[in-house]
C-alpha cells in the first residue's frame, strides 16, 4: 500500500517538474519577460489551486493553508508586477507558460473531481510536488537565465517563501 | 545616508512617542531604507529609553532574540516579499496588524516575551531583558 502512495505522488511530481522541464529543454534561454511571465502564471496556478481549498475543503488546517497560500503568492504577483512595471518589460507568454497552464487545467479537473478526505489529501500531495517543481526551476532556470539584476534578486528573494510552503505542505500531507 | 537616517529617527520619535498607546503599526517607507541598508535606528526619546529594530526578512525575524532594558521599544520592519505578522506566542495575547511589505510595527515591553508569525509559524523571536 505504501509503495502504491509512493508511486503515485512520484508520478505526480514528475508530471509537474515536466511542466517546467520540458518546453525548455528543447528551448533557447529564456528572456527576461518570458521569465517574468513564468513567475506570474506559477504563483497565479497556486493562488487558484488554493481557492478551489478554501471553497472545497472542510479540514481547517487545510482551509489556513490554503489562504496562507493565497495571500503570499498574491503578494509575490504584486512585487512581480511591480518590478517589471518600473523596468517597462511587459511578461511574454512562452512555451513554460502554455505548459503550466495545461498543467494547471488537468490539476483542477482532478482536484474538482475528489470530495472530502480524499480532496484534502489531493490538494496537501499536489502542493508539496507542485513547491518541488517550482524551486527546482527556479533555481536551475529562472535565476540562472535572468539578465536583470533586480529580476533575479526578486527571483532569489522568494525561494526561502517557497521553502517555507514546501515544509508547511509536506507536514500537512503527512497527516493523510 | 545620514539626512535618511535622521529623517527615519525624527519621523520614529514623532510617532512612537506621542498617545498612551504602547504598540503601532506604521508605514515605513523613510525607515526602510535606513534598515535595508544595515542601519539600526537606537533612537532616544525624552524618556531615555531606547528603540531596537528587528527586520523581518527571507522568512525570519533578524535577530532572532534581542535583548533590551525595561521600557525599551522594539521596533519591527517588514524588509521580505510576503505579509507576515508580529504576534505574541503562543496565546497572541498582543499582537500587529497584518504587515504589508515595508510595513512596520513598534511595541514598549516592559517583560520578555516570546513571538512568531502567526501566518508562517515556524519564525520565532524573542524579547528578552538586560
Amino acid at each position: 500500500m505504501f509503495k502504491v502512495k509512493t508511486s503515485v505522488k512520484w508520478v505526480g511530481a514528475l508530471a509537474i517538474a515536466c511542466l517546467f522541464l520540458a518546453p525548455a529543454a528543447n528551448a533557447q534561454k529564456l528572456t527576461d519577460p518570458e521569465i517574468a511571465s513564468v513567475a506570474v502564471t506559477a504563483n497565479q496556478i497556486d493562488v487558484n489551486y488554493g481557492k478551489i481549498a478554501v471553497k472545497k475543503s472542510h479540514n481547517a488546517d487545510i482551509k489556513k493553508f490554503a489562504e496562507t497560500m493565497i495571500r503570499d503568492h498574491e503578494g509575490v504577483i504584486k512585487q512581480a508586477v511591480a518590478l517589471v512595471t518600473k523596468l517597462h518589460v511587459t511578461p511574454k507568454t512562452n512555451a513554460t507558460t502554455k505548459s503550466l497552464l495545461e498543467g494547471e487545467k488537468k490539476t483542477t479537473k482532478m482536484l474538482n473531481s475528489k470530495k472530502g478526505k480524499a480532496f484534502d489529501k489531493a490538494y496537501a500531495d499536489n502542493e508539496v510536488a507542485y513547491h518541488e517543481a517550482v524551486i527546482n526551476a527556479i533555481k536551475t532556470t529562472l535565476i540562472p537565465e535572468s539578465s536583470n539584476a533586480e529580476l533575479k534578486e526578486l527571483l532569489t528573494s522568494v525561494m526561502p517563501v517557497l521553502e517555507h510552503h514546501l515544509h508547511m505542505a509536506k507536514e500537512m500531507a503527512a497527516k493523510f | 545616508m545620514s539626512i535618511t537616517f535622521g529623517v527615519a529617527i525624527t519621523l520614529f520619535t514623532l510617532s512612537g512617542c506621542s498617545g498612551s498607546s504602547n504598540q503601532q503599526n506604521t508605514p515605513a517607507s523613510a525607515d526602510q531604507s535606513a534598515a535595508a541598508n544595515g542601519f539600526t535606528p537606537n533612537a532616544v526619546d525624552n524618556t531615555h529609553h531606547n528603540t531596537d529594530t528587528v527586520q523581518i526578512k527571507a522568512m525570519a525575524f533578524s535577530p532572532a532574540n534581542i535583548t533590551i532594558a525595561k521600557g525599551d521599544t522594539v521596533y519591527w520592519i517588514n524588509n521580505d516579499v510576503v505579509a507576515h505578522d508580529v504576534s505574541q506566542f503562543p496565546d497572541r495575547t498582543w499582537k500587529s496588524a497584518l504587515l504589508q511589505p515595508h510595513e512596520s510595527f513598534s511595541r514598549v515591553f516592559d517583560d520578555s516575551s516570546s513571538y512568531y508569525c502567526s501566518i508562517h509559524p515556524t519564525m520565532l523571536g524573542k524579547v528578552l531583558m538586560k
